[in-house]
């Protein structure tokens, strides 16, 4: 009587165990793979938000060379005129350029300084703030130097502050 | 040897290659860099916005107030400001106070220290040749960096500003 087990022959039995070597060859090759591909893809979330950033920061600093803020010493591209940004901010109350900006939020910090600038403290304050028009917002800051006339030394005087920006939520 | 034997030790073999190259790449993958400095463009917006800073310190028949870049050089020369302040002094305690007031650097913020150094250097025709200015630090820094430099023309040569933060 012949038997029903199934007589694999030994060049069947090579052929299997090289395509098991295969399979699992495969699959350590494959989690390389996604294991390099996760790695790579969090480093490119990283580099995307950081150029982000970098674009808001220009953006701020850009605001700081219009026509409205820069300082007219000639020299300095980031220096912005802190007597003019308080008249500015005078007419923002009062009701002008209240629509001039597309921001909500843009303010000039003296570094230093806490205190809201006003006609009793000015010069010696901390903050201006232009517009403030909504909550919802993420706000970003660029360095740049605030010059004005200073009287006690005949002279300009600049020191270091940040421009303030408020980009709206996507 | 028997053939099963053989077999067993090519597949063996193989393994262990496999296992030295994933390792390899690990290592690669997970090496800590030795120090890893990266371009920041908030530092290098600090260095150039304190350029332009009005400094305490005045010289001159017209006391006129020194701005960084200038004080710099005046400190390079070993200059003495108008109310007999070493400009050098006036210098570090300026820069110091600044990046405290920039990047409030400590345990719990994000920067936890920087290193601030200034140095002159001129490329004339006999050679290039370099001065320390001035070097402020403060905090713990580890291997991990961001900073940037900052370069004012200084006739005959340039001064630069070297900001690094450490996270």
């Amino acid at each position: 009587m012949k038997s029903l087990a199934v007589d694999y022959s030994r060049g069947q039995l090579k052929i299997q165990q090289m395509a098991f070597v295969l399979v699992a060859l495969m699959i350590l090759f494959g989690i390389v793979i996604i294991f390099y591909v996760s790695i790579k893809t969090a480093s490119l979330k990283s580099s995307a938000e950081d150029i982000g950033d970098l674009r808001s920061r220009e953006l701020a600093r850009k605001l700081a060379g219009s026509p409205e803020f820069i300082y007219p010493s000639g020299e300095c591209a980031a220096c912005i005129d802190f007597d003019k940004v308080f008249v500015l901010k005078e007419k923002a109350q009062s009701g002008e350029y209240s629509s001039f900006w597309a921001s909500p939020l843009i303010q000039v910090r003296k570094l230093g300084y806490g205190e809201d600038c006003n006609r009793q403290n000015y010069p010696n304050c901390g903050v201006i703030t232009l517009s403030n028009t909504s909550d919802d917002f993420s706000s970003v800051s660029s360095f740049v130097t605030l010059c004005h006339y200073d009287s006690a030394i005949n002279a300009e005087r600049c020191e270091l502050g940040k421009i303030v920006l408020g980009v709206k939520r996507q | 040897m028997k053939r099963g034997q053989e077999e067993i030790i090519g597949f063996v073999a193989i393994v262990i290659l496999l296992a030295v190259i994933f390792l390899v790449f690990l290592v690669i993958s997970f090496r800590s860099p030795v120090e890893d400095i990266r371009e920041n463009s908030e530092a290098y917006y600090f260095l150039s916005s304190v350029m332009e800073v009005t400094s305490n310190c005045t010289r001159g028949l017209d006391n006129q107030a020194l701005k960084i870049a200038e004080l710099a050089s005046s400190c390079r020369q070993n200059d003495k400001c108008n109310n007999d302040l070493g400009s050098c002094d006036v210098l570090n305690m300026t820069l110091n106070y600044l990046v405290q007031e920039g990047f409030r650097p400590g345990e719990d913020s994000v920067t936890k220290g920087y290193v601030l150094k200034t140095r002159y250097v001129s490329n004339l025709s006999s050679g290039q040749t370099g001065q320390d200015i001035s070097s402020i630090s403060s905090g713990v820094c580890g291997n991990s960096f961001s900073g940037a430099s900052y370069s004012v023309p200084d006739y005959p040569g340039v001064i630069t500003f070297e900001l690094k933060l450490c996270s």
